[in-house]
């Protein structure tokens, strides 16, 4: 069972995750290069299969991209100013702007949060830190590597990191769940099943897999320290990852750590016993290792393929709602990406750009395909070619990328080949160090023995000489006595009896000191035959090709992202060919509007995913709280209500700043204080909106009820404050009020048609005019028009 | 080579997909009920049997030496007898009278070990069927029942809780909030369900034709299952506060909330029976105050007291109004309390040998499903946990547990995979 789990590993294998980009491409990134923007778009039109959608309008594109980048919608007086904008690079300044906002770092904060800790509580630290630590790296533009490494290193200890402890905390540190997040958040597969046994769904997750990642964290633990009351990571120097198969028999002892279908951790340190802690573990204290597995795994994430990969895809999924390997968490190769080569650009270029969420995010903002418009195309519109033709002309696709699969195939096999000898090899070599560490093992304790004797004989000749030294001392005294008190027979006898000893003793000494220096010149090459031996070992470990052996593995790795990217180039041609098949299938029905529909829809399904339509998606639960009092106006009252307290009683921080960085500082504080004084409002939404990333949308009778009864919306909804409704109630004309609910709730101005309707409204109620408002503010933020974004 | 070790047999690969593909496209269909948008066939069926849950949780973890398996004349059976019920050869704690004419509809499985000794975990674990791990979450059974069981535009919410006092909101986890418990505090109706006085019919009705004018104006752009679901939770919304009185339990007559008592747990019970028959899939009621770390027996005098009749009551008309085939029933707790009887006169948590009532749909009535130790201090055979009880439990209601949740693409087991029914115990 256990040797064909291992052949069947090693069928999989080729059809690893990609990694196409050579070191060759990486290295054209020469000044002339189109922009990361352009080169995306391009990927993406050439592997649309019919028409592309134009783009977006101006309004749609605004309200997109304030949601997207600040978690918001603008607001009436923003969407005015950008409409009547007619410069021609009025977007790429406006993603500028979104980009520098306060509320940038706020929105990716929330995200981050809800995707790191899927909205779970805890009690481990101030929430409020934890959400500080998140914004501050982002407003930073923090490296998206450094901040995955401080959430596995930081033990809590440091007063600086101990934010981003809590990763490792609200996990208890309990291993398992902390290998099946990393797995998740970090590469991008989710290997829970694999824990117990091969994965039984994914045939490339194997327990080997998950115990490889398991080794890095199984010696850390939870450790409360009782003085200070903090929770704190521990970490032990020993311990290794053991498993077996709940279902075969297989069973692996002392598993390498290893990343996930990734290099593993080669030529860790030895110590002596003893000496393998910082802090040892003792009651009631935090052991520190002098080597951490946890620190050893956050050095390898940047070599890590799958680490980019994943790190690429969720930044994408931010922007598109979508991954181009999607679910998110499912990275393998019988789920392969909509647009392989453009996941692969992607990876580099993060890493690239030394893992720079900003512009990563901003390059994406700035594509064709971000920009696009949602509508659905009307089928009436679009002349489309034959469905044979278009398969024809991605067929002709085929011969080549077969070619190219065929060819990497070969090269990975290869070097597979190369590895295979090398490793045999290895282990010969591996078989005289272990030859060589018996006999040391052999020398070494004749060695210890005849150190046990000589410390033994020197001990006794040490014990002899000092009752010699002793006896001859008292003699002399004695005979001292002697000569003072002549004839006193008792003191003559006594200083015979000590006289005679220690003459006795004297040469017991001296046989004593013969015997210990006999033992020495016996033992000398015992004890350089020990050392030699040790020396022997040393030496031949040293010789083994470690570095070579991770060589081969990153050869073998390398061949098989390549392999896994030609896959991948296929499996896309299918799903081309796919598309044209489904308009085929729709063009046949045309005749039958009950087949007619639902074909059309899986047409439509299909551009969307590959980029060609745009994506209608919810907004998640904070936007949509959020983009909820930015509409009524509870926001800009918070904002305002923070700006004047903080101009009538500016903190040192806003005092000392620079003149230069000054409104930069205020508006990050206006930021923080409202968004302070709406917490609770917003814990209410999430309470009951509260989805976690991945998830199907759900939208629930809780939910409805909440909106359409709950008191908190309609105070949102109450004119007050020259908040939304209270500008309403005091406009006159019903074409001017059209034009400020529409812009302030949807970002668009109203159709005639609407602006009849809302006329239409409000005409027979002069008398309760105002409720007649919050009404048909109420219509519209519960509209679905106000709950997606499009 | 796809190792389905959990599924083996093609049959049962089969059906579990069949099931898949309804739970598939309930998912597409994004919210528009669970089950019953896939295949017509399972849809109908489904429909046709209406399965309910009714779960009864005692909080704070009950005796079972005080109820399913006295030991009376041993070391640790305290004052109690045991007595026959409707059942030859089954006794059960002299504390239940009334229960126990009813035990010929209900089952007893007195071989729980379950390991813990902990409120938290033990809720937890109880009502998810898995073992509680740091960072993962399960969906409570209610979320499950709900998702897997609740027909197609029904109006009513699929997993409910009627508490005063006990454990509170049941999380839906993966599955979504759509499976969230709705929760009646007190028996009152759900939050938000009454129109505010401001807001009268006319106008309610006036604003949301607003709102469904705009919908469709914005479906003339784009139109999707999700936004379909969205405009549907405002229509169910619109559909339970006209229903509202199932929740108004004052609607019984006079004669049945008599019979079930006048104190919270009476009524409760009263509530649930309107709910289920009212058709809603899951509903759970709480009955507190059972962690007897002093005085067990009065204590258990006074809450049993209390328990008896109601339950008693509820298991009867249900069966009586033909609802129990349809309507499977537990009985659990956290945990149960140690047969050692300690200086207080109080029984300690205990984990390691106790019991649970389950009866009504697919449920063999009158079983009798494992044993303990003659002093009640180990589980001597067929000893279960948690796990197999939760598989039990929507095996019993036609739900496959060995199948998987599609939820976004991502697979979800049912249940513990690990786990099984107690086949026994399946009619």
């Amino acid at each position: 069972m256990r040797s064909s789990m291992v052949r069947c590993r090693l069928l999989v294998w080729p059809r690893l995750l990609v990694w196409t980009l050579t070191v060759a491409v990486s290295a054209s990134a020469a000044a002339d290069e189109p922009p990361l923007h352009e080169r995306i778009d391009a990927l993406i039109d050439a592997a649309a299969a019919g028409p592309i959608n134009p783009q977006s309008s101006d309004a749609d594109f605004l309200r997109r991209a304030s949601l997207d980048l600040t978690g918001v919608i603008p607001t009436a007086a923003q969407a005015r100013a950008f409409f009547d904008d007619p410069a021609t690079d009025k977007r790429p300044r406006l993603i500028e702007q979104l980009l520098a906002s306060p509320r940038y770092a706020r929105h990716m904060a929330l995200s981050w949060d809800v995707m790191l800790l899927e909205r779970r509580s805890d009690k481990t630290m101030k929430v409020s830190d934890w959400e500080e630590y998140l914004q501050k790296s982002f407003s930073e533009n923090k490296p998206l590597d450094q901040l995955f490494r401080e959430l596995l290193t930081s033990d809590g200890a440091d007063e600086a990191l101990r934010p981003a402890a809590r990763f490792m905390l609200n996990r208890d540190c309990e291993p398992n769940a902390v290998t099946r997040d990393i797995g998740r958040m970090f590469f991008g597969m989710d290997m829970q099943c694999a824990q117990c046994h091969d994965h039984p769904l994914i045939e490339d997750y194997f327990q080997a897999d998950y115990y490889g990642l398991f080794a890095f964290v199984l010696r850390s633990s939870l450790f409360n320290d009782r003085k200070t009351k903090l929770a704190l990571v521990a970490e032990k120097a020993e311990g290794e990852a053991d498993f077996k198969s709940v279902f075969t028999s297989a069973s692996a002892d002392n598993v390498t750590p290893r990343l996930p279908k990734g290099v593993a951790l080669t030529g860790e340190p030895t110590f002596a016993k003893g000496e393998a802690y910082l802090v040892p573990p003792a009651a009631n204290v935090r052991p520190v290792p002098k080597h951490s597995r946890r620190a050893e795994l956050a050095t390898l994430l940047d070599e890590s393929h799958e680490f980019r990969r994943n790190l690429a895809n969720r930044l994408w999924a931010h922007l598109f709602g979508r991954g181009l390997v999607h679910p998110l968490d499912f990275h393998h190769p019988a789920n392969p990406p909509s647009h392989p080569e453009l996941l692969t650009l992607l990876a580099d270029e993060l890493a690239r750009s030394k893992f720079d969420a900003k512009r990563m995010l901003r390059e994406l903002a700035l594509t064709r395909a971000y920009q696009r418009s949602c509508d659905a195309p009307l089928p009436t519109s679009l002349s489309l070619p034959t469905a044979a033709d278009e398969i024809v002309r991605w067929e002709l696709r085929r011969p080549e990328l077969a070619a190219k699969e065929e060819a990497l195939k070969a090269a990975s096999d290869k070097v597979r080949d190369q590895r295979k000898t090398f490793l045999a090899q290895l282990e010969s070599q591996q078989k005289e160090v272990t030859a060589l560490e018996a006999t040391a093992k052999t020398s070494g304790e004749a060695a210890e023995k005849a150190l046990a004797e000589q410390k033994a004989a020197d001990e006794s000749l040490a014990k002899v000489k000092e009752q010699s030294q002793l006896v001859t001392n008292a003699a002399l005294r004695t005979s001292v006595a002697v000569k003072k008190i002549p004839g006193d027979k008792v003191v003559e006898q006594a200083f015979a009896l000590l006289d005679g000893r220690a003459k006795a003793l004297a040469i017991e000494a001296e046989t004593a000191t013969k015997a210990a220096a006999e033992l020495v010149a016996k033992n000398g090459p015992i004890l350089e035959q020990a050392k030699s031996d040790q020396a022997a070992v040393a030496a031949s470990r040293a010789k083994l090709p470690l570095q070579e052996l991770t060589r081969h593995e990153r050869a073998v790795l390398d061949a098989q992202h390549k392999l896994a990217d030609a896959r991948y180039a296929i499996a896309a041609l299918d799903s081309q060919l796919a598309t044209a098949q489904a308009i085929g299938q729709w063009q046949a029905a045309l005749s039958d509007p009950a087949q007619a529909e639902p074909a059309w829809d899986s047409v439509l399904d299909r551009w969307t995913v590959a980029g060609q339509v745009g994506r209608l998606r919810p907004l998640s639960c904070e936007q949509f709280t959020r983009g909820l009092m930015q509409a009524t106006g509870v926001l800009n009252r918070q904002d305002e209500a923070a700006r004047a307290a903080l101009e009538k009683k500016p903190p040192a921080e806003l005092t000392k700043a620079a003149e230069t960085e000054r409104a930069g500082v205020l508006a990050r504080l206006v930021e923080q204080r409202a968004f302070d004084a709406l917490r609770k409002d917003l814990a209410t939404f999430v309470n009951l909106y509260g989805a976690l990333p991945g998830d199907d949308f759900q939208a629930t009778v809780n939910q409805a009820l909440f909106f359409g009864n709950g008191s908190q919306v309609q105070d949102y909804l109450k004119p007050s404050d020259n908040n939304l409704a209270d500008r309403l109630t005091k406009m006159e004309d019903p074409a001017a009020l059209a034009d400020e609910l529409y812009l302030s709730v949807l970002t668009r101005l109203p159709t005639q048609d609407e602006k009849d309707d809302l006329a239409a409204y409000l005409q027979p109620r002069p008398d309760d005019r105002s409720a007649a408002i919050g009404e048909l503010l109420w219509a519209l933020v519960s509209s679905n028009e106000f709950r997606f974004n499009h | 080579m796809q190792c389905r070790y959990a599924c083996g047999d093609s049959d049962h690969a089969l059906s579990r997909r069949a099931l898949l593909g309804g739970l598939v496209g309930g998912g597409l269909a994004a919210g528009l009920g669970g089950l019953c948008t896939g295949t017509p066939a399972i849809a109908d069926e489904l429909k046709a049997s209406h399965k309910r849950i009714l779960n009864i949780f005692l909080h704070g973890g009950v005796s079972q030496l005080e109820t399913w398996d006295p030991k009376p004349n041993t070391d640790t059976g305290g004052p109690f007898r045991a007595i026959p019920t409707s059942v030859p050869g089954m006794h059960i704690c002299e504390l239940l009278p009334h229960t126990a004419q009813q035990m010929h509809s209900l089952a007893i499985v007195r071989s729980l070990n379950t390991k813990n000794g902990d409120h938290g975990r033990g809720t937890v674990e109880m009502t998810t069927g898995r073992k509680q791990m740091p960072g993962t979450e399960y969906p409570h059974l209610g979320a499950v029942a709900a998702k897997s069981l609740t027909p197609q535009n029904f109006p009513l919410p699929g997993h409910i809780l009627v508490r005063s006092g006990g454990p509170g909101k049941g999380d839906a986890a993966y599955l979504g909030p759509q499976y969230d418990s709705i929760v009646l505090d007190d028996g009152k109706a759900p939050a938000n369900s009454e129109r505010p006085a401001s807001l009268a019919a006319e106008v309610d009705a006036r604003r949301n034709a607003f709102r469904m004018k705009a919908n469709d104006r914005f479906a003339g752009r784009r139109r999707t299952a999700e936004t379909d679901a969205y405009t549907f939770s405002f229509d169910q919304a619109a559909q339970l506060m006209q229903r509202r009185d199932v929740f108004d339990v004052s609607q019984e007559s006079s004669a049945d909330r008599d019979r079930y008592g006048k104190h919270d747990f009476g009524r409760n019970c009263l509530l649930a029976r309107r709910l289920l028959e009212a058709g809603v899939p899951f509903v759970q009621v709480n009955h507190s105050n059972y962690d007897t770390h002093f005085e067990n027996f009065d204590y258990h005098i006074e809450q049993l007291g209390e328990f008896d009749l109601p339950f008693a009551s509820l298991v009867a008309d249900l069966a009586e109004r033909g609802l129990l085939a349809d309507t499977l029933i537990c009985v659990m707790s956290e945990f149960g309390r140690t047969p050692k009887i300690n200086a207080r006169y109080g029984r300690d948590h205990w984990g390691k040998a106790w019991s649970v009532v389950l009866g009504g749909a697919g449920i063999q009535p009158g079983a009798v499903v494992g044993k303990t130790s003659d002093n009640g201090t180990e589980v001597t055979d067929r000893e279960v946990d948690h796990g197999h009880l939760f598989h039990t439990i929507l095996r019993g209601v036609g739900v496959d547990s060995k199948g998987e949740f599609d939820v976004g693409g991502r697979q979800f087991p049912v249940a513990d995979p690990a786990k099984d029914a107690i086949a026994e115990l399946l009619a």
